[in-house]
């Protein structure tokens, strides 16, 4: 996929934060980071904050602006949906209100599909064309590439692999944060610096962790086939610890074939959630080129 | 509905082999014209096997036909057109069946398993032609899934995509519990025999199909989570007892956390019966990339 030249803004909208980075060459040239107004029960005030950050970040160039959301979206509406830790938005026309007030096309999409088209665009997916990126933190996410691109799907429903039932519950109850919370009673911060200081129960959290990470990885593979799973969120930093019962899971598959050339990577970059919102523009604009002249 | 005007009236051989027999039809542009079915000595050698194939090819081959496309109820190498351990063909191990039938025939063939050929098939002369993201599922001897993103066939990265009945599922797997055998081993009867008995309105019978109806359901749910498809067409042997599973597979299916997706989700049975030799000639028009435009 060819990345233009053109200068997009990508907005993370975040729990706590709202992030903007304008992005020029695969780089953040001019950045703008507030608060996201929690309390707000009236959903424009939040907007506000959106447009107030987005404009802090502007430059007269811009060609357009993505925005990932940790929620379900309608790409094709621009509509999101419940968002959890924003109340007051339970149903937001985002592109409408964002478009009416810059003139530019605004693109919007989940988190993890920003993540793993961020890693597509700027990250280790460069060489990947069929790809799941995984996202590990609070919950678990998932988004599918497809030749190069985020599958159009129905609803941006796609790749929530965490959601398939999984022992008593489902994946994500055993391959996100809440499996450290529920098993071990600790926050992934907490066990992650117990494992640095070789604390058996942390380490033996991480090594159970690993199998049950490996199982959804080899229930990706049923599904999807890819070519390689990146993983992203702040658990996968603590790889090393996970890595190797993971392996050996997913070395129990029963399609050895696919498991040729079959690679799990860990997402590297930083600031990948602007990043990939910025990428949101190239993807979509690259699947209707008529939305965009060139 | 048309094609982009390069498909035109272009002759196709589509062919079936199910086995233990063998199904070609001679497709030009959107019209199956003609198909023969012969028998096949399925326990023959593998050279002999191959003869018989080509034999029934021949009489329907002719210098029109600028394509062949062949649905194989096995592993395929879609790549390279190898087709490996073939049910019902114990003599077929791993069969260069691509590569045997271009050199005799010189024309373009292309190899993909009978679930992918279904899935196609829907897209390109059936069901599923106004829809872009789908699933096509086959119950009946086994659980198989081809799927359709973006309107093209996706086979994986080692055309291992779809293989959804082999994700675990209560204490086995989904194909277990979602196919022929299941009848027979629970309860000793054919699937065959419950569905006669559930026509004439017993009640045991419509209890199986009921639970049937539950654990399909699940299967599908899990398919939305991985694939979120606009459109499930279902086809096999067991898709006929729909009316009786129907409402309990929906019962299910409509626990599916996406309450915005379930609205325009649509399952359906298939209803054309010359779908799969259909669908092995919709394997030539999705190589060639051919977007269905309407």
């Amino acid at each position: 996929m060819n990345i233009s030249k053109d200068i997009v803004i990508g907005v993370d909208l975040g729990a706590t934060n709202i992030r903007a980075g304008l992005v020029e060459n695969a780089k953040i040239v001019k950045y703008a980071d507030n608060r996201v107004p929690l309390d707000a029960n009236d959903a424009n005030i939040v907007v506000d904050e959106i447009k107030r950050t987005v404009e802090q970040a502007f430059s007269p160039e811009t060609k357009g602006i993505g925005i990932g959301i940790p929620s379900l979206v309608d790409r094709k509406h621009g509509i999101v949906y419940d968002v959890q830790n924003i109340p007051s938005w339970k149903e937001v026309h985002l592109k409408k209100l964002l478009e009416e007030h810059f003139h530019i096309p605004v693109f919007l999409d989940n988190d993890c599909n920003c993540f793993a088209i961020g890693e597509r665009l700027y990250g280790q997916g460069r060489s990947y064309e069929n790809f799941v990126g995984i996202t590990l933190g609070t919950g678990m996410g998932g988004s599918i590439i497809n030749r190069g691109k985020l599958i159009l799907d129905a609803n941006c429903g796609s790749g929530e692999f965490g959601s398939i039932p999984y022992l008593d519950g489902i994946y994500e109850d055993y391959c996100s944060g809440k499996f450290f919370k529920t098993i071990f009673h600790q926050n992934g911060e907490k066990i992650s610096e117990a494992a640095q200081n070789n604390d058996p129960m942390a380490l033996k959290a991480y090594h159970e962790f690993g199998k049950h990470l490996g199982n959804a990885i080899k229930t990706i593979l049923f599904s999807v086939d890819p070519e390689m799973v990146i993983l992203g969120g702040s658990i996968a930093k603590s790889h090393k610890y996970f890595e190797k019962s993971m392996l050996e899971e997913i070395n129990t598959f029963p399609y050895p074939n696919s498991l040729k050339n079959f690679k799990v990577l860990y997402s590297s970059l930083e600031n990948l959630s602007i990043l990939g919102a910025a990428a949101m523009f190239f993807d979509v604009t690259n699947n209707n080129p008529k939305t965009v002249s060139a | 509905m048309i094609y982009d005007e390069t498909t035109g009236n272009e002759l196709i051989l589509g062919i079936d082999l199910n086995g233990r027999t063998i199904t070609v039809g001679k497709v030009r542009g959107m019209k199956l014209e003609k198909t023969i079915t012969r028998k096949i000595n399925n326990k023959e050698s593998e050279d002999t096997v191959i003869k018989e194939v080509l034999n029934v090819i021949k009489e329907m081959f002719d210098k029109d036909v600028v394509g062949i496309g062949i649905g194989v109820p096995s592993v395929v190498d879609v790549k390279q057109g190898i087709v490996y351990r073939v049910a019902n063909i114990p003599s077929w191990r791993k069969v260069h069946l691509r590569e045997i039938l271009e050199n005799r025939l010189d024309v373009k063939v292309y190899v993909n398993n009978d679930a992918n050929c279904f899935a196609i098939g829907e897209k390109y002369f059936g069901q599923a032609k106004d829809y872009n993201n789908v699933v096509g599922v086959i119950i009946g001897v086994g659980f198989g899934a081809g799927i359709i993103f973006n309107g093209h066939l996706y086979s994986g990265s080692h055309c291992g995509a779809g293989e959804f009945g082999s994700m675990p599922y209560r204490d086995y797997d989904i194909e277990y519990y979602c196919s022929e055998g299941y009848f027979d081993e629970k309860y000793g009867i054919k699937a065959d025999v419950f569905y006669q008995r559930a026509t004439e309105g017993d009640k045991i019978a419509l209890a199986v199909f009921e639970q049937f109806g539950f654990d399909l359901g699940s299967a599908i749910k899990a398919i939305l989570y991985a694939i979120d498809p606009d459109y499930i067409v279902l086809g096999g042997s067991l898709a006929k007892a729909f009316p009786f599973f129907k409402t309990a597979m929906w019962e299910k299916v409509n626990t599916y956390n996406f309450k915005h997706a379930l609205e325009t989700l649509k399952i359906e049975v298939s209803e054309n019966p010359d779908i799969a030799v259909l669908g092995a000639a919709a394997l030539y028009h999705d190589a060639q990339n051919k977007i269905l435009r309407k």
